[in-house]
């Protein structure tokens, strides 16, 4: 199990770096995905643009209403960096999910979301937070939503000569709360199925709520009609059992190796009325 | 076309002409015959081909050896020479931690890894850590038990011998 070979390319810039992506000319970030799939061949790029050079992609910031995230700080980094703890704990929660800290050292945020694998955590945290991606090209920069960035199963709105810049996470308001929960084969492992959640609330009432699936079909899904269950409420566990009924309605119902349609939508049941009442415990204890 | 790899891996200076696409599990072993980093699946699960670059455990089979450029690279000889491996093979001898051997000098560089990031090590630590590592003959009961006492974490149980 060796890559076919490639030319390999290492940009000191991302101007250099976006004259050399396109067509099969394919970023590099950690080759946690990557270097896999092309030990299995089942990617064969014709040259890799490895942009590990860059120093400006790995940078974590604090921007006032925003975190911003480089696309290429790797996930160890980002998981321990005090910026992302502080003010945007569930990044740094979801990351500790991803595979083991042996992959995270070299792994990346951005490598992470342009793989855009659909049992992956990331890509549903930021749905779930509402972040926005930053994407460069020669053509000029764009930025995209979360939501319409993840198009299904491995497949992104990047174009073949875009890179994904950074990720912009808005910053957790004191009102707001946010958890993940997911059920692993083995620790470390990709998710069978996943939720994550947040919740803002004034005083004991809930102002909005949003539960995302994940590693459910092809990419992040939004429970839908989850406010009308919940907003206005005092949120109790009858509440979070109500919307926990909604999710099940609406996960797919499917079956694999994994789990029956039937226990997948099981699973998914006990998953969102757990990760409700997660959420909610984070403003009891006053903590993030 | 080749490209030129400068990076010191244990205690030797390396200056290569390579080929882009070979890995770093393959420049250890088949060209500068450091056979200690074992390879096992080549897709980065079994952890067998774990070393330490620039400090950080990383799969060797999932890293470009290019990607090693400038880097400072550890295998477990390099580890094996450092002056703290006793400890930490006393542990695996006493407490029964490997058997075959394959998947054990992968676990013994992040063992080293995380002692040497500087962290408070606990319990939970050594679980994470060994839960990047798969292990076919040992069991992860004695692997721990290995682990906390090389990281100074437990003391062994007298009674059990
Ligand atoms: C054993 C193992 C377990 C894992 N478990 C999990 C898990 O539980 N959950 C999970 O989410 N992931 C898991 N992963 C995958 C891991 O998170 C990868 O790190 C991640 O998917 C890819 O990040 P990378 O930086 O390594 O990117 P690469 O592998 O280098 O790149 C991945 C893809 O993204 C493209 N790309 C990278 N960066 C950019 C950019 N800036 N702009 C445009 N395109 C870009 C590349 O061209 C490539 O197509 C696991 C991996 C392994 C090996
Ligand atoms: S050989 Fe690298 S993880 Fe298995
Ligand atoms: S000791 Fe044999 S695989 Fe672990």
């Amino acid at each position: 199990m060796r890559p076919a070979t490639f030319e390999y390319l290492a940009p000191k810039t991302l101007e250099e770096a976006l004259e050399l992506v396109g067509d099969d000319s394919r970023p590099l970030a950690g080759g946690q995905s990557l270097i896999a799939l092309m030990n299995l061949r089942f990617a064969t790029p014709e040259a890799l643009v490895d942009l590990q050079g860059i120093p400006d992609l790995t940078r974590i910031s604090d921007d006032g209403e925003f975190i911003r995230i480089g696309a290429m700080a790797s996930q160890a980094d980002t998981e321990t960096n005090s910026i992302v703890l502080n003010s945007v704990p569930l990044v740094a929660e979801c990351i500790r999910e991803i595979g083991h800290w042996q992959i995270r050292t070299r792994g990346t945020v951005g490598g992470n979301l342009a793989h855009s694998d659909p049992a992956s955590e990331l890509p549903a945290v930021m749905v779930t937070l509402g972040a926005h991606y930053h994407l460069a090209s020669k053509r000029g920069e764009r930025k995209i939503p979360a939501v319409e960035f993840h198009q299904g199963a491995y497949d992104t709105a990047l174009d073949p000569d875009e890179i994904l810049t950074h990720i912009a996470v808005p910053k957790q308001k004191p009102t707001e709360r946010s958890a993940l929960n997911e059920s692993v084969r083995a620790a470390g492992a990709y998710a069978i199925a996943g939720t994550t959640s947040i919740l803002e609330r004034n005083n004991e009432t809930c102002l909005r709520a949003k539960l995302v699936l994940f590693a459910t079909g092809s990419k992040p899904y939004e429970v839908q009609g989850l406010n009308s269950v919940l907003v206005g409420k005092e949120l109790n566990s009858g509440s979070f059992s109500e919307a926990s009924e909604l999710v099940a309605s609406q996960a797919p119902h499917f079956d694999d190796f994994h789990a029956t349609a039937e226990q997948r939508k099981q699973i998914f049941r006990a998953l969102s009325e757990r990760v409700l009442q997660e959420t909610w415990q984070k403003f009891q204890v006053g903590s993030s | 076309m080749k490209v030129n790899l400068r990076t010191q891996i244990n205690d030797r200076e390396i200056d290569l002409e390579i080929e882009p696409r070979l890995l770093l599990s393959d420049l250890l072993r088949e060209h500068l015959n450091f056979t200690g980093t074992h390879v096992g699946c080549s897709y980065g699960v079994c952890g067998a081909c774990t070393v330490i670059i620039d400090g950080k455990p990383a799969r060797s089979c999932l890293t470009l050896a290019i990607q090693a450029n400038n880097c400072s690279v550890r295998t477990i000889e390099g580890v094996a020479a450092s002056s703290t491996f006793d400890r930490v093979s006393s542990a695996f001898h006493q407490e029964h931690g490997l058997q075959c051997g394959f998947c054990t000098p992968g676990i013994i560089c992040s063992i080293v890894a995380l002692t040497e990031s500087g962290k408070n090590i606990a319990e939970e630590d050594i679980d994470k850590v060994v839960d990047g590592h798969l292990c076919r003959c040992t069991g992860y009961v004695n692997i721990r038990k290995a682990a906390k006492k090389a990281v100074g974490i437990y003391q062994g149980d007298e009674n059990a011998r």
